[in-house]
């Protein structure tokens, strides 16, 4: 029979490992949990399991302590990670956070959009993020894809050459006073076509970027990717951000075999 | 799905591996399984097994109408007393590579001269895992490594181990997969063993975090072939011990309903025939 708690024993555990005592009982856990859950089904499972998988996954460092957004860690500078998003609203919401933290840490802060209606957007949900918006207006700026990636004949530009820009940004934005660079680029189609040169950009950033002020993000879209390129997102980047029922998970492992039992786990919604 | 009969039917040279069993019956099985499909393939076989498992094995042959008079009677086939066999290596309490390979290296060279590939088939490390001697019969099982290496044979080591039993994950498993066996099959019906352990892993866990796991335990996979079931059961016992038990519990129920269908199927049929074997009534 199912337990609504686990037991003192993996209680005691899961408050050590950063697990608030509040959330102890079966839904409470599913949702702690990097996969969604069926709500009608939650009250079957089993507590003591699904503590069991959480202590697992924490304790391994597999993933970090599931967090409410405002509660997450912000990103250390030469951070490069990606976020899986599922829809516009989770994207949304995580960017908008992303930028709001930025700005309010006198960073100079942009966002590359896939086209300019979805900058218009993103602008928007920052505005909306952050009610003193109009006083940091010059910090913030959105670009589009084909503005940043694309050379005068449509072509991806070379890795080396995006690089380079980024390292010239950072460098303009301290010599303008900020504190660094934030920069998160929104993916909204995985582009197949010019899959093995993003890979490579993406390989460059990761090498590049650590010690360098600057904190990059990429967002790509979790239910579009097929297992090979979740599995080549994850390895260019240090961690991996996802949202699951309210809560946010930062894939951390270091091992690629145990991120990508993660990540295709939280791809099971899409089936 | 493996099929796990064609490992023990088919094994390549090098190949060592662990037949679990729970019962007798299942023992014959595999064992009439492997010395019938090496026979039938020209292939030197060589067995250590008790004296009772043997007749009943050959009891198994003779109801199929085959006789292994010739095959004995020319060298392929060559059978030995386990517990003969093991007396005759132990020293000092565990088994000696030397005495070792005076009697079972003889014996498998003998066979070699005729035949270019064989396979071994032994209760001999089971026989000291029975009596409580586990680091006899881990000791042997090297020993058993070397020779399938210097030989290049083939070798199926039979173990009675419960695999619904929680114990047999503690040490049992764990350690005869660390013996580099190469593949461990299983004791009970194959696929019914992983329905019953996916069944009660996805009504513990709800089938997504199950996936997880599943991805977790595959991710970790030892070098031993083995089901999925078993791989499961194995990585979870070890990190998430709680819902292992829970997990053997629920599978071995879903076993023991299953046992009672069969039970009840078995009645009925044998009522029917009765009824049916009786004059009607006047």
């Amino acid at each position: 029979m199912a337990h609504s708690s686990p037991r003192e024993s993996l209680r005691h555990r899961l408050t050590q490992l950063g697990i608030p005592r509040e959330v102890h009982e079966t839904a409470g856990l599913a949702r702690m949990l990097p996969v969604r859950l069926n709500g009608s089904a939650l009250d079957r499972l089993d507590a003591d399991a699904l503590a069991e998988a959480l202590i697992y996954l924490i304790q391994n460092e597999i993933i970090r302590c599931p967090a409410r957004l405002e509660g997450l860690p912000d990103l250390d500078w030469g951070a490069h990670v990606c976020h899986f998003y599922r829809g516009r609203d989770d994207l949304m919401t995580f960017l908008a956070a992303c930028f709001r933290r930025g700005l309010a840490g006198n960073e100079y802060c942009v966002g590359i959009a896939p086209d300019a209606e979805a900058a218009q957007a993103l602008r928007a949900a920052v505005v909306l993020a952050m009610p003193d918006f109009d006083h940091r207006d010059r910090a913030f700026e959105c670009r589009t894809h084909e503005a940043w990636y694309l050379d005068r004949s449509g072509q991806l530009r070379a890795a080396d050459a995006l690089i380079a820009d980024l390292v010239h940004l950072t460098e303009e934005a301290l010599r303008a006073g900020y504190n660094g660079l934030r920069c998160a680029v929104w993916v909204a189609a995985v582009d197949r076509g010019n899959w093995p040169r993003i890979t490579d950009y993406e390989s460059a950033a990761n090498a590049r970027l650590p010690g360098m002020r600057i904190t990059a993000v990429c967002a790509y879209p979790l239910l579009e990717c097929d297992g090979r390129e979740l599995a080549d997102v994850r390895n260019t980047h240090e961690d991996a951000i996802v949202e699951s029922a309210g809560w946010w998970h930062r894939v951390t492992a270091s091992e690629a075999r145990d991120a990508g039992a993660v990540l295709k786990a939280l791809q099971g919604a899409k089936r | 799905m493996k099929d796990w009969q064609s490992v023990l039917a088919r094994p390549r040279e090098g190949q060592h591996i662990a037949q679990v069993y729970m019962d007798d019956g299942a023992l014959i099985d595999v064992l009439a399984h492997f010395v019938r499909t090496g026979l039938a393939q020209g292939e030197g076989v060589v067995v250590f097994a008790t004296p009772a498992h043997w007749g009943e094995c050959v009891c198994r042959f003779a109801a199929e109408g085959v006789s292994l008079h010739e095959a004995e009677g020319c060298g392929q086939l060559a059978v030995l007393d386990a517990r003969t066999v093991l007396s005759s290596f132990m020293v000092d309490g565990m088994p000696d590579w030397k005495a070792f390979q005076d009697v079972v290296g003889t014996v498998i060279n003998l066979t070699r001269r005729k035949y270019r590939r064989i396979r071994a088939f032994g209760e001999l490390a089971n026989l000291l895992w029975q009596r409580g001697e586990h680091a006899a019969a881990l000791r042997l099982e090297e020993l058993w490594n070397h020779l399938v290496k210097l030989h290049d044979l083939a070798l199926c080591c039979a173990y009675r181990i419960d695999d619904l039993d929680e114990s047999s994950y503690t040490d049992g498993l764990k350690d005869i997969i660390s013996c580099r066996h190469t593949h461990l099959v299983p004791s009970h019906d194959c696929p019914k063993l992983e329905r019953s352990v996916g069944h009660a892993t996805e009504s513990l866990l709800g089938p997504r975090v199950a996936a997880m796991v599943r991805s977790l335990a595959a991710a970790h996979a030892p070098a031993t072939e083995m089901p999925e079931a078993e791989l499961m059961l194995l990585w979870m016992r070890e990190h998430m011990p709680v819902t292992a038990a829970k997990v053997l519990s629920r599978a071995r129920g879903v076993a023991a309903l299953a046992h009672a269908a069969h039970a009840r199927r078995s009645s009925r049929i044998v009522h029917r025939r009765a009824s049916a074997a009786r004059p009607p009534a006047r």
